[in-house]
């Protein structure tokens, strides 16, 4: 369960997907994500399904793991099926029985809307499953870096989110350790009412609270004695390298975007 | 050459709190491995912040190389000329993998990349932990993480360490391990050094040990022959490492041993010969 929560849902590759620049990735998923969901032609889901299928073939990565990944989006998909498939009254009735109708514009609404999640979803993934959870900070901290200017405090929020992942396999173990030694004083979490179960949560967060800021305390000690100031005059140390293939890539994301506007403005829906 | 000068320094938290530090007067050379010892809130860690300006006196004057530490201005070099370890671990390691937290004291002031690089890996290599450069901090041991720091501090080519219980919180092993690399540091590339530990073992280790009470200075000289001075020990609350105990019962019955500075083997090593004289 740790090593989940730490990489997120990394999987170790040397794919074309996994060595592209995370600036890159995240761009085409924005892209992907705005365009995907501007227009219900069915030429737009086409699209993203050739794409998605693509970038799929290029990520290397075994099936299993989106499916372990998605569980819970399943669930999501089905009920937006089961819903359009209900509540949506258009074309003719394919089944029917005393209590609801099944109209012909149900099922096929439903399949769009499911599709089209499913392939988000996928793609969302694709994102979170070959890069690691530092190289998407430091790429989103490049890509804000322009927010910069509207002071927005974007070395900060990077900053603090990679600090964030780099504790929080420390704060888990510790949560662990907390709950042994409670329950060696016989604290009991799986028994009892909700009530009580809730209560007996109570003295493993106060101490974890309390070593919290004892740490904090002591990193901006620490991180004030090996020089930190903020984020002027700082160089990096992990370097993004942007690659042709990121360009490519990113290239056929925005053909796919202009493809997208083009059927928009042609064709109406 | 004197590395680090205090004159006088007097501190306390805030305004309304007793004296933690009572007219401190330290100075140490430069290439000196000092031990700071005592018990527990004798004010070691306190006394160690003012060696890089995280603290500054109230009263007196701290020199770090001829820099004072009460004019702001000196304080970046000063922490680039001081580097600190500190007692746990795992808060104090930044990066999400080793070489990224050595590279964070570098990146801090603005070393260019290729040079950044080149840095990080000597300092990894200088601290053994080469293969380990990916590693995340939380899967490594406590000796490996503590030499991570240690890494992380050499990397700025400072030219003091300061480690505050650096060993406290690991196992015998990690201990020694990290001792010994400090101890090459100190040798090899005449690095001054300063522990505070109140594990006298490691103490016996140093050129010069300072023994610290309530705030204030009360021993300062050769580790053994402060280890010998039972009133001084018992003064500031200290337990005389077992293997002067040892040495001591061993010459009250007459063994013929003198209680210079000995290590554990050589102490074996005595025995075995006398062993064989008899
Ligand atoms: N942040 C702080 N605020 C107020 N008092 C402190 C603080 N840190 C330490 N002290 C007090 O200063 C004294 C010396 O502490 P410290 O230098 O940590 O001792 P040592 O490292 O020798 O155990 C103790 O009495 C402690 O309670
Ligand atoms: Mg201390």
């Amino acid at each position: 369960m740790l090593d989940h929560v730490i990489i997120g849902q990394y999987v170790p590759g040397k794919s074309f997907v996994h060595r592209m620049d995370p600036r890159a990735k995240l761009i085409c998923l924005m892209l992907f994500v705005v365009f995907l969901f501007i227009s219900r032609h069915p030429f737009v889901l086409i699209g993203g399904l050739i794409l998605t299928t693509t970038a799929f073939y290029y990520a290397k990565i075994p099936l299993r793991f989106y499916i372990k990944g998605m569980r819970f989006i399943v669930i999501i998909i089905l009920f937006t099926f089961i819903l359009h498939l209900f509540l949506t009254r258009e074309g003719p009735a394919i089944f029917s029985t005393p209590i609801f109708t099944i109209y012909l514009g149900g099922v096929t609404q439903g399949g769009f809307m499911a599709t089209r999640l499913l392939v988000l979803f996928i793609m969302a993934s694709l994102l979170t499953l070959t890069t690691t959870p530092v190289a998407l900070t430091d790429g989103l901290e490049t890509l804000m870096k322009p927010l910069k200017k509207l002071g927005v405090p974007t070395h900060e929020l990077a900053f603090m989110m990679s600090i964030a992942l780099r504790f929080i396999p420390t704060l888990l173990d510790e949560t662990a350790k907390i709950i042994k030694a409670q329950r060696a004083r016989g604290a009991n979490f799986t028994q009892g009412s909700l009530w009580n179960r809730l209560k007996a949560v109570i003295p493993i967060f106060i101490p974890l609270f309390v070593q919290s800021f004892k740490r904090a305390e002591d990193l901006a000690t620490a991180m004030e004695a090996r020089g930190y100031e903020g984020g002027e005059g700082r160089t990096k140390f992990r370097l993004l390298t942007w690659l042709k293939k990121d360009t490519y890539a990113v290239i056929v994301f925005a053909l796919y975007a202009l493809i997208v506007l083009i059927v928009k403005i042609g064709g109406g829906n | 050459m004197e590395i680090i000068q205090m004159n006088n320094v007097y501190f306390r938290y805030r305004p309304s709190d007793k004296l933690v530090l009572k007219n401190i007067n330290l100075t140490i050379q430069s290439g000196e491995w000092v031990s700071i010892v005592g018990h527990n809130g004798s004010g070691k860690s306190t006394l160690a912040k003012f060696m890089n300006a995280l603290f500054t006196p109230i009263e007196g004057q701290v020199l770090v190389s001829g820099l004072s530490t009460s004019n702001v201005n000196n304080h970046t070099l000063i922490r680039r000329k001081v580097a600190m370890v500190f007692q746990n671990p795992d808060n104090q390691i930044v990066g999400p993998t080793v070489e990224d937290d050595v590279a964070f004291g570098l990146e801090n002031c603005g070393v260019p990349y290729e040079e950044m690089v080149q840095r990080v890996q000597e300092s990894i290599n200088k601290m053994g932990l080469n293969g380990l450069e990916l590693s995340e901090p939380h899967r490594l041991s406590g000796g490996q993480k503590q030499r991570v720091a240690l890494a992380g501090a050499i990397s700025m080519n400072p030219k003091i360490l300061v480690l505050d219980e650096a060993t406290s919180m690991l196992d015998p092993t990690g201990r020694e391990e990290v001792i010994r690399y400090v101890q090459k540091l100190n040798r090899d590339e005449n690095m001054t050094v300063i522990t505070i530990t109140h594990d006298l073992k490691e103490a016996v280790l140093s050129d010069r040990m300072v023994v610290m009470k309530d705030g204030a200075i009360i021993g300062n000289g050769l580790p053994s022959a402060l280890l010998t001075n039972k009133d001084l020990l018992k003064q500031a609350r200290l337990r005389q490492p077992f293997i002067y105990e040892l040495v001591e019962a061993l010459t009250c019955r007459g063994v013929p041993i003198s209680v210079g500075q000995i290590s554990e083997e050589e102490l074996v090593k005595t025995l075995c010969k006398l062993q064989q004289q008899m």
